[in-house]
């Protein structure tokens, strides 16, 4: 009788201990996935706001978003923004986002009705913003304008 | 139960148990960490991040263009669908590294290369895409701008300036477009006859805007033919497009010799100015070729 109770009493002990020594494995486990893959991030890391450097020459650069084309020389105006192509639907499918990434929104200081936004755009978040002297193409003419690019990041 | 021990009496058998249990663990921890710690795993991040930026980059030129990727690939798996680049040692890699990149609508990328001695990334007719097939970009490299000059071959001059030792080189070309213009002379001016010499200022002095195209020749101490085209912003396309079709033309006709195309800083902003550096066993043994490559390229630029 004796001899059970001792039993009884070790056996529960043991599942404690069990209990206790899996918790704390798991727990370490834990530890080291989030330091090891920590480590690998900051080895792999891009440069601060290289990222979002590179998406945003998209808009500044590349005629398949936003920038004038001459059709008859081939030649492209990169920061000279043809105001024919300044819509929602083109910004669509020159930058084609899903919803993680980065999100932008452009406006110009002398075209208030037109404000462009990517899909994954939150309009309740913060934001960060970048400043841009372009030119705006028009009916033939050229003149200055400000974009204003603000970016959000959704991880 | 019990294990008998020879010197220390008895050794219960659930201790066995769980050494033997926190052995496997410990093996199974220890493989884990060592799998997530080693190396390859922060390669494949780089890779799968250097790749997506490079295809972003991509995405945001205005022109084409192909880049050879510098780093060894021929170690992993690579995948680019859904617009994220997945970077694997084999088929089943849980630590593989991916990132997305952001594509243009209705422009998929979809390609699978395992252990590719060399990938290229490439923008060719507007369109962004990787291959491992370097034969596939060489054409593309050798295809030259369609672009059409609003000028004809008759009403324009070309001023031919070759040096010393090409003086031959530049008279031969000069006679190939004879009958050219109406009154049945060359539409080629040269700079140098025989060892007079007129330099390129007093040329466009006189012939001003009907020159188009300004074409240096040097012999030099090299293996290389080097074309060496101008930087004008007002004429690059139109440089674009000769350069490369004097390197196509020059490729067709002498096979084996390194052609490298250079950029630099040359007078003439408004003309296509470009300048031929060829070796001095290639002028004495193939100028014959030479002339033949380069009138062809006159030709095609006003075809």
């Amino acid at each position: 009788m004796i001899n059970s109770k001792k039993a009884q009493s070790e056996s529960g002990e043991k599942s404690l201990f069990y209990i206790v020594a899996g918790i704390f494995i798991i727990g370490l486990f834990f530890l080291f996935a989030y330091i090891i893959t920590y480590d690998i991030n900051v080895e792999s890391m891009i440069p601060k706001n290289l990222e979002r450097e590179i998406l945003i020459a998209r808009f500044l650069v590349s005629p398949d978003c936003f920038v004038y084309k001459d059709e008859e020389l081939l030649r492209v105006y990169p920061y000279v923004f043809d105001k024919e192509k300044l819509t929602n639907e083109r910004l669509e499918e020159c930058y084609d986002v899903k919803q993680e990434g980065y999100a932008f929104r452009l406006s110009f200081d002398n075209l208030k009705e037109i404000v462009l936004k990517t899909k994954n755009w939150n309009d309740f978040r913060g934001s960060e913003r970048e400043v841009f002297n372009i030119k705006i193409f028009d009916n033939g003419k050229f003149y200055d304008a400000k974009l204003f690019v603000e970016i959000q990041k959704n991880e | 139960m019990f294990i008998k021990c020879k010197k220390r009496g008895i050794f219960p058998l659930y201790v066995v148990s769980e050494l033997i249990i926190a052995f496997i663990l410990f093996f199974i921890l220890l493989s884990a960490v060592k799998s997530w710690a080693s190396e390859e795993i922060i390669t494949k991040n780089k890779l799968s991040k250097d790749m997506a930026l490079l295809i972003d980059t991509l995405y945001a030129l205005p022109y084409d263009a192909y880049v050879v990727y510098p780093e060894d690939t021929s170690n992993y798996y690579f995948s680019f669908f859904n617009n994220k680049v997945f970077v694997k040692k084999k088929d089943y890699d849980v630590t593989g590294g991916i990132y997305p990149f952001i594509g243009m609508k209705g422009e998929e990328i979809s390609k699978e290369f395992k252990n590719p001695k060399a990938l290229y990334f490439y923008k060719i007719k507007g369109k962004v895409g990787v291959s491992d097939n370097r034969e596939f970009i060489e054409d593309f490299s050798r295809e030259c701008l369609n672009l059409k000059t609003k000028y004809e071959l008759k009403d324009r001059e070309i001023i031919v300036d070759p040096d010393e030792n090409s003086i031959n080189l530049g008279k031969n070309i000069r006679d190939s477009f004879f009958g050219v213009k109406e009154d049945g002379s060359s539409n080629i001016v040269l700079t140098r006859i025989f060892n007079v010499y007129n330099n390129i200022e007093s040329i466009l002095e006189e012939r001003g805007e009907k020159v188009d195209i300004v074409l240096g020749f040097e012999v030099y101490d090299g293996k290389d033919i080097l074309i060496i085209q101008g930087r004008s912003e007002k004429r690059f396309l139109e440089l674009r497009r000769f350069s490369c079709l004097i390197e196509k033309e020059l490729k067709n006709r002498l096979e084996g010799i390194n052609i490298i195309k250079k950029e630099e800083n040359l007078d003439f902003e408004d003309k296509v100015y470009i300048i031929i550096k060829i070796p001095e066993n290639i002028i004495e043994e193939k100028e014959d070729e030479v002339k033949y490559a380069v009138v062809e390229a006159i030709r095609l630029y006003y075809d």
